[in-house]
């Protein structure tokens, strides 16, 4: 990409993207994301399932995500998908795709659309069943779905059950998802304090 | 206090004692004990005062159901009234108030309503206080609150957190008794994900208070087995202390588990409570039964209480209500009571039958085919009437008396979807109808099966039903051996002789009398009974009295209670703090907020900030020595005229529209025409709904054949999306057109003002011809700015001046501001706010979201021409309604105050000079208003009857609101400018 | 509630918008001949049946599908759940 003299500043407002470790969790601002939407034209849906396939490995069922070796790729709507890459190498993704995919596809850069927070640490399951009404248990690697957290339209992306997920929301709406988030995982290692502090009392067996 | 009524054995844990106060008084308790049962343990009955009369009261029930026990627990802002004895987990530290008393429990002065309770009957708010209508408001109403209430407010915001969270299962399970116990454990062991949720601390249900044997171990011990089996189930959940409170449609349970109301001090950042919205794919209703009492003279002393109660003090908390007890009973239930007491030493004087063949279960005085007629005692219970078998009468002293008048299975959730309730006359009882929520099966004593076999036994059999309805096998177990004793009752409801009055509704003080009186007055179905009298209408829902009225009222019309019929129960189950159902919902995190991608910087300029639906805008720039908002406002508008100003106009919502077919489509949602609007341009837009109203307006670039980019107004963003995919996916499906959102990928400013091509050829990358030959009034185009970033301009003018809109991609807004605002000094770049923003739209007279208020149609706004009839488009035949297009109709004009110290407010209704300021000569309305510095005026936007016709004329404009009117005179809607030379510039 | 999307299985109702009949769909050519009579039924005459019922949702917190949701407007159950866009295009195949 041409260099040019603007810098960049994160969805939550800061040079750097930011992290936190609440209890066993840890939240990562991802801004190191290119994204793009992909759209097969009428008729053409077969042409694009099968160049998705060439760059993801496979086209991403519906509700599912998909890994290639430098996108990664997940479904959000019939004949609909969002691909997304390291934003450096990246940053054109959308024009880079339309060279790709051509006339089959309708390409609309996503870039900066978007805030991204990982979401890492052991036994999230409580975390993120505080969060969105899905199925947590059966919410496993390479599911992918939109979601409503805290009132807030979310892509929520499984990339490793119980350990790592990816959420996605509206870039404007960055403060009050890092504030959902981090309220929710502080909620949830106080409750496992309290419960360790707390253990069964005598009187219930065994 | 020394735990002088504390027995031998139970659930609670010895090796720690708990201090807790009530009423100030010091006492102590043990980790296992409710609030009730260690207030039993240390002699205390008399908790509560009721709600109507002030009547002293004690425990009734050792469960949810509990009428009396309400108190406070906690002080200050935590503070929570109304809250259940019977079902507060005890923890060191519990400050625990009676309620509905002053100045003590003992001596209440409010006790005088029950010196006047021939007044306060049924029916006396419908009775007594029927005139002035304004009395009842201001004299009534009030008085009546203070004199009859539950508990008192902190009035302060709850400091406590609240959590809300999702869960989903194959099989909710709700009630850890014995059937509830027995389907987990039948369930889980067959893969299913499950979920055992009780609202007790100690799941175990009735097996926690009874003394029977499940295969030769006690009852409780079994429970411990059975824990432990379920507790090693990676697909089990075991929820206590959450109330399974509400059956929802298609399978949804709300669900309540207070998380560390059991803690004194909970760790920073624990919710107290959790509110769960649970997704079942089956539930089986495992809840119980509730016991109900006899209605005789009297029987609300502290004292009196349910026998099964009055057992499970004994057997699970080792506590009685006093060392000599009494037992008045219908039904076997009631000698278990008698039996297992005096296996706990307490001295039982009398058990009152009414059978008169019934037998003794042990070594107590048994008074066969006899029944209390009164209860002594002014606060608790001393001694009780007895009227024999013979016809004589006895006394006997006691200081608590245990009441079983039978069961009722606890139907509650089965009857949320309005299922109707049976009789069932083996039991005397209501059963579950046949149409509970659909998914909910009922097993156990909820299902009328009493013994705990029965129980054991249907809740297998339900489980391994509703699991194979989904396609999971699994195998009932075979039960342990325990209790399958056959269930005797003789219906008895109430003793109808005896002094005094005979209580039925405890919580709501409504007794056998007023039953009497409704149905003598003719209320006689039992919804009117139940709202006459308020029966079953306060915090527990009557579930330890609806029984009894709907026998009484039987009793008096001469029907059976099947023919008589019951009211049913709606959720909550047990009550919800409203606090928990917001969870984390509240103060600054009511609703998430949206942040602008200039806002950090106009945080730095010290902006104001306006919410502007979920946007946080910035509403004006104060500087130095600017002290009111105004001379702010006043001086960016001013700015953006002379010179150049900035405004980020990134709420505006932007719609990607792809595809061959996106022209066609845009022409169907677009009342004006789109198909040939050529590459490079823009055009306004003006969006209708189907019925000919203006639904939302913005402006479509041309990008390419196949890609425009569409930008809506901030307030419809998300409605005009979800419209344009109607349209694409229910009216036109054969369209090529695909759909996608990018308002958050683009930073977007306005840069509007004489200077504002001057400042953008500074920023833009020199290859690009910005000149207004190369770049017209109407342009687009994807350009490079600042050395190479993609950028998008539009030029387009909403002030009406010569103006841009540039967009970048969002991470590089804040530094495009900072990067103008740099360039820009030279021009006395001015950042504007949404304030100025107005001003200048209502100078250019631009319609914006006041104007399209839902009732405008394009005549209104003057662009009836615009509606193409060369196309069908939305809304466009339905727009040339006569109504909405003859010349009597609104017409959007502007206004201008005749007194200059006038501001025209606006909502602001247009009389005609002369005419009455009423409904009937109401001409129009101002929808928009502003001071306009460029005047040096006060002007105006509204809508009046032939306002097109009646430029010139002077006009009153009233504000009967604030009792007020000025006068204005009507103009054009276009105070500057209006051939459009300066944007064109 | 819970609707059964065709292609997602079943999501919560809060996920969805409700809007309404789902006639809607079959919208008059504005250009025809008595194109006022017939956008009046279109507009303003719905039948309001108690009992089978079949209307327009769409998945907003989800995939952006309007669906065509078959309810029972007395208990709620819900019989049959198709895209929108396909019934849409079956109605035009067939006329």
């Amino acid at each position: 990409m041409p260099e040019h003299s603007l810098s960049p500043l994160s969805p939550l407002g800061d040079e750097a993207p930011r992290s936190t470790q609440i209890g066993g969790f840890r939240l990562i601002e991802r801004a190191d994301f290119a994204l793009a939407s992909v759209a097969a034209r009428d008729g053409r849906v077969e042409i694009v399932r099968e160049s998705l396939a060439s760059l993801l490995g496979k086209a991403p069922d519906a509700g599912r995500l998909e890994h290639g070796k430098e996108h990664m790729g997940f479904w959000i709507g019939p004949d609909q998908w969002m691909i997304e890459a390291d934003h450096d190498p990246y940053e054109d993704l959308a024009a880079q795709l339309k060279t790709t995919l051509g006339d089959a596809v309708s390409i609309t850069e996503q870039n900066d659309g978007w805030v991204v927070v990982d979401l890492e640490g052991s036994a999230l399951r409580a975390v993120l069943e505080r969060l969105a009404n899905i199925d947590v248990s059966r919410f496993d690697a390479g599911c992918a779905t939109r979601c409503s957290i805290e009132h807030m339209g979310c892509f929520l992306l499984c990339l490793d059950h119980g350990e790592h997920y990816r959420i996605l929301a509206g870039r404007s709406f960055a403060g009050s998802l890092w504030h959902a988030l981090t309220t929710t995982c502080a909620s949830v290692a106080a409750i496992n304090q309290a419960a360790n502090e707390h253990n069964r009392s005598n009187w219930m067996r065994p | 206090m020394t735990q002088t009524n504390r027995l031998d054995g139970g659930l609670i844990d010895r090796s720690e004692t708990l201090n807790f106060t009530f009423d100030g008084k010091d006492i102590q308790g043990h980790p296992g004990d409710t609030l009730a049962s260690a207030l039993l343990a240390n002699d205390v009955r008399l908790m509560g005062r009721s709600f109507k009369y002030h009547r002293p009261r004690g425990v009734f029930s050792a469960g949810s159901e509990e009428p009396n026990a309400l108190v406070e627990l906690r002080s200050g802002a935590a503070r929570e009234p109304n809250t259940r004895a019977t079902v507060a987990e005890l923890f060191d530290g519990l400050e625990a108030t009676s309620q509905n008393r002053w100045p003590s429990l003992s001596s209440d002065v409010m006790a005088v309503n029950d010196l006047l309770s021939q007044f306060l009957t049924a029916g006396f708010y419908y009775k007594t206080f029927m005139w002035p209508k304004s009395f009842w408001e201001k004299v009534y109403e009030p008085i009546i609150r203070r004199a009859a209430g539950l508990g008192s407010l902190s009035m302060e915001p709850d400091p406590d957190a609240y959590d809300r969270g999702f869960l989903h299962c194959d099989l909710l399970v709700i009630g850890a008794g014995p059937a509830g116990l027995s389907a987990a454990l039948t369930a889980g062991r067959a893969g299913a994900e499950v979920i055992l949720a009780d609202e007790d601390f100690a799941p175990g249900g009735r097996l926690n208070a009874e003394t029977y044997a499940l295969d030769n171990e006690p009852a409780a011990d079994w429970v411990g087995t059975a824990l432990a089996e379920l507790l090693e189930m990676p697909n089990l959940r075991l929820m206590t202390r959450t109330t399974v409170f509400g059956a929802f449609d298609h399978g949804v349970y709300g669900a309540m588990e207070r998380v560390t109301d059991h803690l004194v001090s909970p760790p920073e950042g624990a919710p107290r409570q959790t509110h769960w919205k649970i997704t079942a794919q089956r539930a089986l209703h495992c809840a119980g039964a509730i016991e109900r009492g006899i209605a005789f003279a009297n029987n609300d002393r502290p004292g009196v209480m349910l026998a099964g109660a009055m057992r499970a003090y004994a057997n699970r908390w080792a506590a009685t209500a006093d060392q000599t007890v009494a037992v008045f009973t219908n039904n076997d239930d009631g000698h278990r009571t008698a039996r297992d007491l005096l296996a706990k030493g307490v001295n039982v004087a009398a058990v009152v039958d009414i059978r008169p063949d019934a037998q003794a279960m042990g070594d107590y005085p048994l008074f066969a085919g006899a029944k209390v007629l009164n209860a002594k005692g002014r606060l608790g219970l001393a001694e009780i009437e007895v009227r024999l078998a013979d016809g004589g009468q006895t006394t006997v002293s006691c200081g608590a008396l245990g009441v079983s008048g039978g069961w009722n299975p606890n139907i509650s959730l089965s009857c949320h979807h309005r299922g109707r309730p049976v009789w069932d006359d083996r039991i005397a009882a209501f059963l579950p109808g046949p149409t509970p929520p659909a998914g909910l099966k009922i097993a156990g004593a909820a299902a009328g099966e009493f013994s705990t076999h029965g129980a054991l036994k249907s809740g297998a059999a339900q489980a391994v039903a509703a699991l194979s309805e989904i396609g999971v096998s699994a195998t009932e177990p075979e039960p342990p051996r325990s209790e399958d004793a056959p269930f005797s009752i003789t219906p008895f409801w109430h003793v109808g002789e005896g002094k005094g009055r005979a209580w039925l509704d405890l919580q709501n003080d409504v007794t056998v009398k007023d039953v009497k009186l409704a149905h003598q007055e003719g209320f006689r179905s039992v919804e009117h009974l139940k709202r006459y009298t308020t029966l079953g209408m306060a915090t527990d829902q009557g579930k330890t009295s609806n029984m009894g009225a709907l026998a009484v009222m039987a009793e008096m019309t001469g029907q059976t209670i099947a023919e008589t019929g019951t009211t049913i129960f709606r959720p909550p189950y047990t009550p919800v703090a409203i606090a928990a159902l917001a969870g984390r919902a509240r103060d600054d995190a009511f609703r998430p907020v949206r942040r602008t991608p200039s806002h950090y910087w106009a945080e730095e300029q010290g902006a104001a900030f306006v919410e502007s639906g979920q946007w946080l805008r910035s509403q004006y720039f104060p500087r130095k020595g600017e002290t009111h908002w105004r001379q702010s406002v006043d001086r960016e508008a001013l700015a953006v005229r002379k010179s150049v100003g900035v405004c980020d106009v990134t709420t505006l919502g932007k719609v990607d529209v792809q595809g061959e077919d996106a022209a066609t489509f845009l022409n169907l949602v677009y009342c004006n025409g789109f198909a040939k609007l050529a590459v490079g341009k823009t055009r306004y837009g003006l969006m209708l709904r189907e019925d000919g109203i203006a639904m939302d307006d913005g402006t479509a670039a041309r990008l390419a054949e196949d890609h425009f980019v569409v930008t809506t107004t901030t307030a419809n963003a998300v409605p005009v999306y979800r419209h344009m995919e109607f349209v694409r996916q229910c009216l036109r499906p054969d369209l090529d057109v695909q759909l996608i959102s990018t308002t958050e990928a683009w930073a977007q400013y306005a840069v509007a003002g004489p200077n504002s091509r001057k400042l953008l050829q500074k920023i833009i990358d020199p290859e690009y011809d910005i000149s207004n030959e190369g770049f017209p009034f109407m342009a687009c185009a994807e350009i490079t700015i600042c050395g190479g970033l993609r950028a998008r301009l539009f030029r387009i003018s909403f002030s009406g001046e010569l103006a841009y809109e540039i967009a970048v991609p969002t991470r590089y807004g804040d530094a495009l501001m900072r990067r103008l605002m740099e360039e820009g000094r030279e021009f006395d770049v001015t950042p504007y706010g949404t304030e100025a923003l107005s001003v200048l739209r209502i100078e250019k007279g631009h319609a914006a979201g006041a104007e399209l208020n839902g009732q405008i149609s394009p005549s209104h706004l003057g662009m009836a021409r615009m509606v193409s009839t060369k196309k069908d488009s939305i809304g466009a035949v339905m727009s040339r309604r006569d109504g909405l297009c003859v010349a009597e109709s609104y017409r959007m004009i502007g206004l201008e105050a005749e007194d200059p110290d006038k501001s025209l407010p606006a909502g602001a209704h247009l009389i005609a000079e002369g005419d009455a300021i009423d409904a009937a000569h109401d001409q129009g309305w101002i929808t928009s208003a502003a001071y306009s510095p460029h005047l040096g005026k006060s002007i105006g936007l509204g809508f009046l009857k032939r306002g097109d016709a009646r430029e010139g004329e002077v006009i009153l404009v009233a504000n009967p609101l604030q009792g007020e009117s000025s006068r204005a005179r009507v103009v054009a809607p276009h105070f500057i400018d209006p051939k459009g030379e300066r944007l064109r510039a | 509630m819970i609707i059964t999307h065709p292609i997602l299985g079943p999501r919560d109702a809060s996920e969805f918008t409700y809007l309404g009949d789902a006639s809607l769909i079959d919208r008059p050519d504005g250009m025809n001949e008595g194109a006022a009579e017939a956008f009046l039924d279109y507009v303003y005459l719905r039948d309001n049946p108690a009992g089978e019922h079949r209307e327009l949702w769409y998945h907003e917190q989800g995939d952006r599908s309007w669906l065509v949701v078959t309810r029972d407007t007395v208990t709620h159950e819900v019989t049959k759940v198709e895209l929108a866009c396909d019934v849409a295009l079956a109605a035009r195949s067939a006329t």
